[in-house]
């Protein structure tokens, strides 16, 4: 069981000689006090991680850091704690922060922040490069939050997924308080900030837009804390002018997706600056009226590549074919069809002048053996047709006439 | 009417199997619906009619025998002139997965027939051969803790290269103080639309190319720039503001420069630069050549040339006679041309001989840089002997022509580009990366990019091919209204733009690991690394394995 009394234990970080201790030395020296107390004032000489680690589920701890801080101030800081450095900081105040308040009485330098997953950060001045990247936000908890009451530096909040920040922008260190290119790569997470800037945030990751009412609500409700925690309630009223805020919120996918399809669509692009280029259709003097509208790979009318060719006739039928002298029996049986007797006759007479001897006798019909209809029932009987032709009268004799084919 | 019996056998009669594509059709899916045959590029397939004899094979029937059916469907000419060139487009509009070709895996007889009637076999494409030493080049010095580490996405990049004669600065800074003339320099993107003229080109493609330029440059912010080719360029192109983006090439067939030398004091801006080409890497020793069926009215209007001719360009210009002339004479003509605001750059085939021309080049006050093309350079058209085995690869002699200038001290002053064969399997920025670690200033892209913007069909299996001919399916190299209105240029732009991107992000893919962001790695060949132990000394970079 921690035994914990309300008194201050001091740690200091130099030892009888003078002489800066180590950063583990002085840690082992800060645990073993935490064990006596959870209020602690901690005299630092620059040493790193100082004042995270320290979890008490029991009785809040107050940690006050004074002296020259070291990199990570607050590092891996638990719920339930509040760091309070009297002076400026070094670099990753906050580093994989969990849930602690860190108030730093003066400037940070770069990294603020980072990979911080909860707890406050507040900052009573301005931060440097790369404040608020890869921060995270566990949903069963609240989101991180950094305040910074001056600008921050280049590169801020990139890679950030969940965490808040608030520039107040007051006596920046930089005119352009959100620094050079912010929020590349930032998913999730909100950025108000107030002041001038010079508009390079990432436009791929974060939209700029105006505070609605609930966002207000939510920056109201805790900027007294936050003024309060750097001794600076004087300013409330004038951070208090909601047309003075604005706000980058991350894009969403889709309208990423849009961005990537170019920033302008192609159709406005023709419209816009490429027509507008020619006054007119760049190839109108040297080929005027030509249509080069698209068309489908398939077309009709006048636009048909290919006109059919109709292949009747191109091959004979089976009887026709294997009839030694190629009697049309089709046409002929055509024109029975039609009832067109006496054609069917001259037809057939132009081809042979012994239709009812030859075809129906001596000829081994050749068109039935191969006739197609035999797949169905019955060849067409040639040899019927020649016979019925006996009894007809001789034809009157008529000029000669070449044969049809 | 013919016989089922007559059965041709003539030395070039030729079956299925000995084509290099089969087309594969499926009868039970097809529906006749007659799309197939109508788009087919080179007539080869076609609807057919057989009898199918269906032989009964069963023997307890009394009467044996066998029963007919009629086979309606669809068949391939086996006449050379109508071949399947394995372009696809059938498959493309089949409604129903009916029909496809398929390569022919056996041996592909139909090579042997391939010149004919006095003509040698001519083609478009490049070189059919899949090889690529660009593809197996790696980028090996990674960068982790040893130097700043930089992000692609994050960091900001300065892709660009610079077109033009970069002056020691010394000399720069003395003919700036005494206001003497200081040669034309551009910054433009590494990735050059290398050159393709408008004629070889359909005019939807081209002009659909150019605004897909535009765009990159006016919305994205990529100075891409591209080059005209020798078939000059529409004139209201040359007076419209968009002519910065251009290359204009003068080659040996002069086609358009009337057109362009009337517009000159009408431009409103000076064009990105003049290419004056002496050689092709697909072809060379050849000229250009755009075949009879491309010449329409509106290409012969724009060429200055009768419609429905053979338009060769000779080998040479006519009016050079050495080395030293040609490079003196056609670079002042030309630089003078726009008062020597612009810069004038040779293009050559790759060579043994590249260094000489690159030494004369070096001597040269107006020259702004070389361009020299390999010999797996494309083409609308060339021999097939020319394309497939005349040329030399571009990586060693570009190199070998880079570190002739490094001995010199002259690396940064006179800029190569190089071309041939970069992204001929897909990997464009990687094979240009290599390409500029070798010590190029930049490369141009020809082929890759009718494949990536316009959905070119051909590769380098001899895949379509047929560019010369004019009947290109896809509308981009056809002059056939019928064929290129199947083109829409905003889409060919929108995919210019969709390329140009892309290759933005992978070159900075490539330069944040090996640490540089604000200047191109140009001949950067400590971070290449080939496995190939004969190319790695060629090259002379690290052999890794």
């Amino acid at each position: 069981m921690v035994q914990s009394t309300n008194d201050t234990i001091i740690v200091t970080g130099i030892d009888k000689n003078g002489r800066r201790i180590s950063s583990k030395s002085f840690e082992e020296k800060v645990q073993a006090a935490f064990k006596k107390s959870t209020n602690l004032r901690l005299l630092t000489y620059g040493q790193h991680n100082v004042g995270g680690r320290l979890l008490n589920a029991e009785a809040p701890v107050n940690i006050t850091v004074s002296g020259p801080v070291g990199q990570r101030l607050g590092c891996m800081a638990r719920p339930g704690a509040t760091i309070y450095c009297d002076g400026p900081a070094s670099d990753d105040v906050g580093y994989l922060n969990i849930g602690a308040d860190i108030i730093v009485n003066g400037h940070a330098t770069n990294g603020v922040c980072n990979a911080m997953a909860q707890g406050r950060v507040m900052i009573n001045g301005s931060i440097g490069a790369r404040g608020l990247t890869m921060t995270k936000w566990n949903p069963a908890y609240q989101r991180p939050e950094l305040w910074v009451l001056g600008s921050v530096g280049d590169t801020f909040a990139e890679f950030n997924c969940g965490g808040v920040g608030v520039v107040c922008g007051v006596n920046p260190k930089s005119k352009n308080v959100m620094g050079y290119r912010p929020c590349v790569g930032m998913v999730g997470g909100l950025i108000y900030y107030r002041g001038e800037t010079d508009g390079s945030y990432s436009t791929n990751n974060v939209k700029e837009v105006t505070p609605d009412d609930e966002q207000w609500q939510w920056l109201m409700e805790r900027m007294p804390d936050y003024l309060r925690a750097i001794g600076r309630e004087d300013i409330l009223a004038d951070l208090s002018i909601r047309s003075e805020w604005h706000l980058l919120i991350s894009i969403t996918p889709q309208e990423r997706a849009l961005i990537f399809s170019g920033p302008m669509p192609m159709l406005e692009f023709r419209g816009k600056v490429w027509n507008k280029g020619f006054n007119g259709d760049p190839l109108r003097d040297i080929a005027p009226g030509l249509d080069r509208s698209p068309i489908g790979l398939i077309e009709n009318g006048d636009l048909r590549r290919r006109v059919p060719y109709w292949a009747n006739r191109e091959a004979a039928a089976p009887c026709a074919y294997y009839c030694p002298i190629h009697i049309p029996t089709i046409d002929r049986l055509r024109l029975l069809r039609e009832g067109k007797g006496r054609e069917a006759y001259e037809l057939i007479m132009a081809y042979t002048p012994f239709p009812a001897s030859v075809c129906g006798a001596i000829c081994p019909n050749l068109c039935m053996e191969n006739c197609s209809r035999q797949t169905v029932d019955n060849p067409i009987d040639v040899a019927l047709l020649g016979r019925a032709l006996r009894d007809c009268p001789a034809p009157q004799e008529k000029p000669a006439k070449p044969a049809i084919r | 009417m013919v016989s089922i019996r007559s059965i041709p056998s003539t030395p070039g009669s030729l079956t299925y199997h000995d084509l290099p594509w089969i087309i594969e059709h499926r009868e039970e899916r097809c529906t006749l619906c007659g799309r197939c045959t109508s788009i087919c590029p080179t007539e080869c397939l076609h609807l057919t009619y057989r009898r199918h004899r269906m032989p009964q094979l069963d023997i307890l029937r009394k009467k044996r025998g066998s029963e007919f059916r009629t086979f309606t469907g669809i068949r391939q000419s086996t006449n050379l002139t109508h071949r399947c060139t394995g372009c696809g487009m059938c498959s493309m509009v089949c409604p129903n997965e009916a029909i496809g070709p398929v390569p022919n895996a056996n041996s592909n007889r139909a090579l042997f027939h391939s010149h004919q009637k006095g003509e040698a076999w001519k083609r478009g494409g490049r070189r059919n051969s899949q090889v690529s030493l660009l593809d197996q080049i790696s980028f090996n010095r990674i960068s982790m803790l040893t130097d700043p580490a930089l992000d692609a996405g994050r960091h900001e990049f300065d892709l660009n290269t610079l077109l033009g004669r970069v002056l020691p600065p010394e000399e720069y800074l003395r003919r700036q103080a005494s206001g003497e003339w200081i040669p034309p320099v551009r910054e433009i993107f590494p990735f050059v639309i290398g050159s393709m003229s408008f004629g070889a080109l359909s005019p939807n493609m081209w002009l659909g190319l150019l605004q897909g330029v535009a765009y990159c440059n006016e919305v994205l912010n990529i100075p891409v720039v591209m080059c005209t080719g020798e078939g000059g360029c529409p004139p209201w192109v040359l007076r419209s503001p968009f002519l910065k983006y251009l290359v204009l090439q003068i080659a040996s067939g002069y086609f358009g420069w009337d057109e362009i030398i009337r517009a000159i004091p009408e431009m409103q801006c000076d064009p990105a630069a003049i290419e004056i080409k002496y050689g092709q890497g697909a072809k060379p020793g050849d000229g250009g050549l755009l075949m009879w069926f491309k010449v329409s009215q509106l290409i012969a209007r724009l060429r200055g040339v009768p419609a429905g001719v053979d338009l060769p360009s000779p080998p040479v210009h006519q009016t050079l006679y050495s080395i030293e002339e040609s490079v003196m004479k056609m670079i002042q003509t030309l630089s003078m041309a726009w008062n020597f605001r612009v810069p004038v750059y040779p293009k050559i085939s790759a060579s043994n001989s590249a260094k000489a021309v690159l030494n004369n080049l070096v001597r040269n006050p107006y020259a702004s840089g070389l361009l020299i093309d390999g010999i797996d350079g494309g083409t609308g058209a060339a021999y097939n002997v020319s394309m497939d085995t005349t040329g030399h690869p571009i990586a060693s002699n570009l190199r070998e022509c880079y570190l002739d200038l490094v001995a010199q001290g002259k690396q940064n002053e006179i800029p190569i580009f190089a071309a041939g064969g970069v992204g001929k399997n897909g990997n464009v920025t990687q094979n240009g990366m290599a390409m500029i670690m070798l010590g190029a200033s930049g490369v141009h892209i020809g082929k890759y990019i009718l494949q990536a913007a316009a959905g070119c069909l051909g590769n380098e299996k001899n895949r379509c091919n047929v560019c010369n001919l004019g009947i290109c399916p896809k509308g981009i190299t056809s002059q056939n209204p019928k064929l290129y209105r199947r083109l829409d240029p905003d889409q060919v732009a929108q995919r210019v733009a969709d390329v140009f991107m892309g290759i933005r992000t992978e070159m900075k893919k490539i330069m944040a690991p090996l640490g540089r962001s604000q200047n191109l790695p140009i001949g950067m060949s400590d971070a290449l690394g080939i496995g190939d132990k004969d190319a790695a000394d060629r090259l002379k970079i690290r052999y890794v394995c």
